[in-house]
């Protein structure tokens, strides 16, 4: 049972040594809630990962389905270039992974606690368990009882605990949770490190400064499907944005300048009455071609700003509405 | 042999433990020091002859089982409830699972770390009994020479294993219900209700015939040596199983109870 090649367009995911993780056709039923819709992933080798996508989105659901907390109900997964089903849980040896909040013992040490989950599973010896406790700055306090570690200290443990084995794919949920800018520094580096030695990280998140700043690659899920996949950076120059403020007089003449930049453009009504605001979906390294396009025609914009970002990606990519302006506020009910 | 370690260090350490050891210990005290204290000054003689019965050695040994056994048992559907029900209230199983440790395993192992610790328990409130029973028997002026009968003495491993076997039998069945609901507090209430609806339709004569088979009166029948259990009050008589027969019933309560939690670990679909 082997995986069709990726769908996604060529040369948009680098993959010399194949894929980390795939998906294909994945799907969860909760009763009569579809929680994953036939999702299809592929995470290449040695990159990290930023899986994303708005509250009940299914990304918790798939990272239950990846390590055997559930079943899936229809669909493949490849682990580390291998066909793998819920039955082979010796496969996960080479996973590591923190789902969702992490949970310990709390009458038990970090270490004790670290002891209990090198024994499960993947056996490693009882000297990785201090490595990882160095390697999460827990070393000094390893010996406290869980359940006096702040909610910081509880997550660097349970990142600890996923680089056990030192696994070759690492799955994180929400792996920055709790932690302070320095401990996030840290993670970042840690993640970066762990990359450079050929290791994959997948991180499911809702923080994306944190993915952008981290991720090489992201996927956006939405309703359990996958919406869109790609190098972030890719991802990043399609989502930018150059937004012009013209007078309603002025929009023919201006989106009729602006159509020989051959970007797609929209219309904003804008305040006060009797302006617009045009969208050009470039880059924001064009804002001064919009503004020399339009100065062309004889328009001047009383406005140019410009962006690109993850949030607005993932907002255009998951809200029926139009994307935001910088101004606007969403509500929770129009993030899907 | 590292996750049986590991499963006996979290039992080692956690609190819940050592306060089961000492309130069994605790109650069994407290129940052989009474005696001992108030034997001398019953209103009746039937009373006095009642206590002197319990207290007298070496009977008193099967005496301090049946507590261990009674008080155990009813410990025991707790504390199997409440150990692997914690895994899931506190979600520790995820990240158990999460490394690809097979589920079956997990529980099994967690289960005869669970039976090991019993062992030790049942031990330790055996010779808080027994000890507490000869000094009863002292402060009742009856004397503990009986203590020292060897026949008895010889017997005193079986005794104790069997008792072992009957509190293991009762925290099967409580460890069972908890890996069913993935629940402790489900667990311990249902184990808890289990045991104490069976002692109350022991006091419908019709049924008694029948509950013979039921868990908990075969684990209190495993160290038996009457065939019927008569009482003075209106309650009558209650039959009893034999106690070889009853090591057979509750092996087979005890392998059923680690069956069904078995198939519901494997089955479980794990969101908490």
């Amino acid at each position: 049972m082997t995986l069709p090649p990726s769908s996604l367009p060529a040369g948009t995911v680098p993959a010399p040594s194949g894929y980390a993780l795939r998906t294909r056709g994945l799907v969860k039923r909760y009763g009569p809630r579809l929680a994953l819709q036939g999702l299809d992933l592929a995470v290449p080798r040695g990159v990290v990962y930023g899986f994303l996508g708005p509250n009940g989105a299914g990304k918790t659901t798939l990272m239950r389905v990846l390590v055997g907390l559930i079943r899936p109900d229809a669909g493949e997964m490849e682990l580390l270039g291998q066909p793998y089903t819920w039955r082979q849980r010796q496969r996960l040896a080479d996973v590591g992974a923190l789902v969702e909040s992490p949970t310990f013992y709390d009458y038990l040490s970090g270490r004790d606690n670290l002891r209990v989950l090198a024994a499960s599973g993947a056996r490693v010896p009882l000297s990785r368990v201090d490595e990882v406790l160095a390697l999460v700055g827990l070393a000094e306090r390893g010996r406290d009882k869980a359940g006096r570690y702040s909610l910081g200290m509880k997550q660097r443990l349970g990142i600890a605990a996923a680089l056990l084995s030192d696994p070759q794919l690492l799955l994180l949920d929400e792996p920055a949770n709790g932690l302070d800018p320095g401990g996030i520094v840290a993670m970042r580096e840690t993640l970066r490190f762990l990359t450079r030695q050929g290791k994959t990280v997948f991180i499911s998140s809702h923080i994306l400064p944190e993915v952008q700043q981290l991720a090489d690659v992201v996927g956006i899920v939405n309703a359990g499907r996958l919406i869109r996949e790609g190098q972030l950076s890719d991802l990043l120059s399609e989502g930018g944005h150059v937004t012009a403020r013209v007078t309603e007089a002025e929009l023919p003449g201006a989106m009729a300048a602006l159509g020989a930049l051959g970007a797609p453009s929209s219309v904003r009504p804008a305040a006060p009455p009797g302006l617009a605001l045009i969208d050009v979906r470039i880059g924001p390294e064009r804002a001064a071609e919009v503004n020399r396009v339009l100065a062309s025609a004889g328009i001047y914009a009383s406005d140019i700003s410009s962006g690109s970002d993850l949030e607005s990606v993932f907002l255009s990519l998951t809200t029926t509405a139009p994307p935001p302006s910088s101004a606007s506020t969403v509500s929770w009910g129009e993030r899907g | 042999m590292a996750l049986l370690h590991v499963a006996l260090l979290k039992l080692v350490r956690r609190p819940a433990t050592w306060i089961v050891f000492a309130i069994l210990a605790g109650l069994i005290a407290l129940v052989f020091i009474s005696l001992g204290a108030t034997a001398g000054s019953m209103e009746s003689l039937g009373d006095e002859f009642q206590v002197r019965v319990l207290l007298d050695f070496p009977t008193a040994y099967t005496i301090v089982a049946g507590f261990v056994l009674a008080f155990g048992g009813l410990l025991g559907v707790a504390y199997g409830a409440a150990i692997i029900g914690a895994d899931w209230a506190w979600g520790t199983i995820r990240a158990i699972v999460a490394r690809g440790e097979s589920r079956v395993r997990y529980s099994l192992v967690t289960f005869l770390a669970i039976t090991i610790v019993i062992g030790v328990g049942v031990t330790f409130a055996s010779v808080v009994g027994i000890g507490s029973a000869i000094a009863a028997a002292e402060m009742a002026g009856l004397g503990s020479d009986g203590a020292a009968d060897p026949d008895t003495l010889a017997s005193l491993p079986e005794l104790l294993v069997r008792t072992w076997l009957g509190v293991t039998q009762a925290a099967a069945i409580g460890f069972a219900i908890a890996m069913l609901f993935k629940s402790q507090l489900a667990g311990i209430a249902a184990g808890l209700a289990f045991y104490f609806a069976e002692q109350f339709l022991q006091l419908v004569p019709g049924l008694r015939e029948i509950l013979v088979y039921f868990p908990f009166s075969v684990s209190g029948a495993l160290i038996a040596t009457t065939e019927e259990f008569e009482t003075s009050s209106a309650f009558g008589t209650f039959p009893v199983m034999d106690p070889d027969t009853a090591v057979i019933w509750s092996i087979g309560y005890l392998a059923v109870a680690l069956t069904i939690a078995s198939i519901a670990a494997w089955r479980a679909q794990i969101t908490q």
